[in-house]
């Protein structure tokens, strides 16, 4: 059985597709649709590329309303939906908080810890209750100077959904994606198994698997701080910062979701990072066929 | 696997039409290999009958449907040995006019200097003849858009002789690229390089111009439209666009024997999306010879040596794990995160071979079967006219840019 392999580099990482019995030719064509939709999606939602609606919108949306397309429109209709899902917890407008902590672009590496006076001072336009869609005309506005989103949180997973669309439209059965390592989407199954079984490994110990998956035509997203600590004044602090108190989440641990949907995967495991067990609960309590698994590391590193 | 040498001809036509739609003309080689037996005879006659043209004659010869009743041109020796090559049976003019003048001649040939490209194409066409005229179109702007012009008017086939579009190599370059093999297309560079002087001996000191006229600027546009015009077509062709803007510099650096076109030149079109097509011509050295390098974000082209290169691509762990166990055909767990892999850097880059085995139709003699294909069916090949305006265009306008010594822009197209 051909096996069909193509990669690419979007959304500051790397996306493979693995489609099992597909000819290199139609692999081919596939995978440039598949490449074509994931790099237009990454120049529409990355806040960097300069001529994106997200930096558009950091730009200007404060100052007027910005009319949105029907994508965008049902894009940001979404993260609404999970803001209040998760009480807060998923928030794309915790900009701000990131590049406070200077973790908005993790290449920097000079991170001084802010003051607390800093911290309540950025919080004031923190949080997606400062931002306003208006249905009647589809527009977003920001209700406060300041305030600036960043999607990606949801990116990764919106890309996912709509690869997804792609290969179901030409007939693709089985097809597995990973999308950094962190974002997995399988469809179908592994053609010599009833699934795809896939095993969350340890972040530092190569070869120890510390859970094991089975999906089938679904996805999972796997967050967590761990390999990617932040050392300052001596201390160690995880990139993931809670959006209601400025401060990184204090877990070492990875949570993984598994969902039918790519962007409800992804956006649960971020914000049940930052959520606490009983409030864990109670969201997967208002949703149907998402799984968890709550995997912690024995020491920090 | 089967090689190409022992299947026939039409079926390796007809294997390269697979992308039909793109490659317009390639499907015209399937019908003429099909009409070789049965259509009625096309009368050629061929102005021009130096090096190029007796060349073309030869090859015309080798075509069922083709006779060849005239050959033109001013210098008797040509015209003689021409005359021979038919067994006799061409007859000879020394004014192109004359043998327009033939009823008996449906299609010419034209294989002249550049300079008279345009006046004997439009004088041809305009008495009802089809046209082939080697590349490029002419020598300037307006030649260009009047041989154009004549050609929508009197409806006549008009084809110019840009072979290279016709090579296997290429046509499965561009089925390569568009299946997204070296994925976006960002950079590309050729290299013509010759190490030879392009100056014939004359022994009789009148005929200087007329046979050396590549030397000449009022005959010819130099190494541009000599050499590096093939590989503008085809790079015109594959990036489906025309060039913006070129820049360029050029000069005589070692053949300075009185010669007015430049021995080397280098220049740099620019096209949609700000990819660079970059373009060297010596005459001095010979060691790069003959490159085309189409650079794209998943891998190389060189063209001339039929090659794909793919950019390393090693898969994840996790992903090269999961395709070992399909290939293997057992179900396995596939890791995934984890600690960072490393990609390796130290692969030796391995080629793909654009074309299989060695069977390689010559590309002149199958422009030359779409010429006679498309005289018979009375049918322009699709496109090729268009592809070899805008590379006669870009010549131009690169020489302009060499002899001007500034940036150079597409002009707005009003034919």
């Amino acid at each position: 059985m051909n096996v069909f392999y193509d990669s690419f580099l979007a959304m500051g990482t790397r996306f493979e597709i693995v489609l099992p019995g597909v000819d290199d030719a139609y692999g081919h064509m596939l995978s440039r649709e598949v490449e074509d939709e994931v790099i237009r999606l990454d120049k529409k939602l990355s806040r960097f590329s300069p001529k994106s609606l997200v930096r558009r919108l950091n730009v200007e949306a404060y100052d007027h309303a910005v009319f949105l397309d029907a994508e965008m429109w049902s894009l940001f209709s979404l993260c609404f939906d999970y803001y209040h899902l998760t009480h807060g917890a998923f928030d794309i407008a915790i900009l701000p908080l990131l590049e406070l902590w200077g973790f908005g672009q993790m290449e920097t590496r000079k991170w001084v810890k802010p003051s607390a006076t800093d911290v309540d001072a950025c919080l004031k336009h923190v949080g997606m209750q400062y931002v306003a869609l208006n249905e009647k005309e589809r527009s977003i506005r920001f209700m406060k100077s300041g305030v600036q989103i960043d999607l990606g949180a949801i990116g990764k997973g919106y890309a996912l959904e709509e690869v997804k669309g792609i290969l179901q439209a030409e007939g693709i059965e089985n097809a597995f994606v990973n999308f950094g390592g962190s974002s997995i989407l399988a469809l179908g199954s592994h053609p010599y198994g009833d699934c795809w079984r896939v095993g969350v490994q340890h972040p530092e110990q190569a070869g120890e698997t510390l859970y094991e998956w089975e999906l089938m035509d679904s996805a999972i997203s796997t967050s967590g701080v761990a390999n990617k600590f932040v050392a300052i004044d001596g201390e160690q602090y995880g990139h993931i910062l809670h959006p209601k108190f400025g401060y990184p989440v204090d877990d070492t641990g990875l949570i993984s979701v598994c969902a039918s949907s790519a962007i409800e995967a992804e956006v649960l495991s971020t914000s049940f990072f930052v959520l606490d067990a009983s409030q864990r609960q109670a969201v997967l309590g208002q949703t149907s066929g998402v799984r968890i698994a709550e995997i912690p590391i024995g020491e920090q590193v | 696997m089967p090689s190409v040498l022992n299947i026939s001809r039409r079926a390796f036509l007809a294997q390269l039409s697979v992308f039909a739609g793109a490659l317009s003309w390639i499907p015209m080689l399937v019908e003429a290999a099909d009409r070789s037996k049965t259509s009625g005879k096309v009368r050629v006659g061929i102005i021009g009958v130096g090096s190029r043209g007796s060349k073309l004659l030869l090859h015309l010869q080798t075509i069922p449907q083709v006779k060849i009743v005239a050959v033109c041109d001013t210098y008797q020796p040509h015209l003689y040995g021409a005359k021979k090559m038919t067994d006799g049976h061409a007859r000879t003019y020394q004014n192109y006019q004359d043998l327009l003048d033939q009823p008996d001649v449906d299609a010419v040939v034209i294989a002249t200097p550049p300079s008279f490209h345009a006046s004997i194409t439009c004088d041809a066409l305009g008495v009802g003849k089809h046209v082939f005229c080697e590349k490029v179109m002419a020598l300037t702007l307006d030649d260009c858009k009047k041989m154009m012009r004549v050609q929508k008017e009197t409806g006549r086939i008009l084809q110019i002789g840009f072979q290279r579009l016709f090579d296997v190599r290429t046509i499965k370059a561009y089925e390569a690229i568009r299946q997204g093999k070296v994925g976006t297309l960002t950079c590309l560079k050729t290299h013509w390089h010759r190490n030879d002087s392009w100056r014939r001996t004359v022994k009789d000191p009148t005929r200087e111009k007329s046979v050396n006229w590549r030397l000449y600027n009022d005959a010819s546009g130099g190494l541009m439209a000599e050499l590096a015009s093939h590989q503008i077509v085809i790079s015109n062709w594959i990036l489906g666009a025309v060039p913006e803007s070129v820049t360029g510099l050029g000069g005589i650096n070692y053949w300075n024997d009185g010669r007015e076109t430049h021995d080397n030149v280098s220049v740099i079109f620019r096209f949609p999306n700000g990819v660079l097509l970059n373009q060297t011509c010596i005459l001095s050295n010979q060691h790069y010879g003959v490159v085309e390098q189409f650079m794209g974000s998943k891998g190389t082209i060189e063209l001339e040596a039929g090659k794909l290169y793919l950019e390393s691509q090693e898969p994840s762990p996790g992903i090269y794990q999961l395709i070992q166990s399909i290939e293997e055909k057992v179900f396995r767990t596939i890791p995934i995160g984890g600690a960072s892999w490393v990609l390796n850097n130290n692969a030796e880059p391995k080629a793909e071979h654009l074309v299989e085995g060695l069977y390689m139709p010559s590309p002149t003699q199958l422009e030359l079967e779409a010429f006679v294909e498309s005289v018979s069916s009375n049918k322009l090949l699709p496109d090729l006219l268009d592809q070899s305006y805008q590379a006669s265009v870009a010549v131009i306008l690169a020489n302009e840019a060499i002899n001007r010594g500034k940036i150079v822009h597409w002009p707005q197209e009003n034919m």
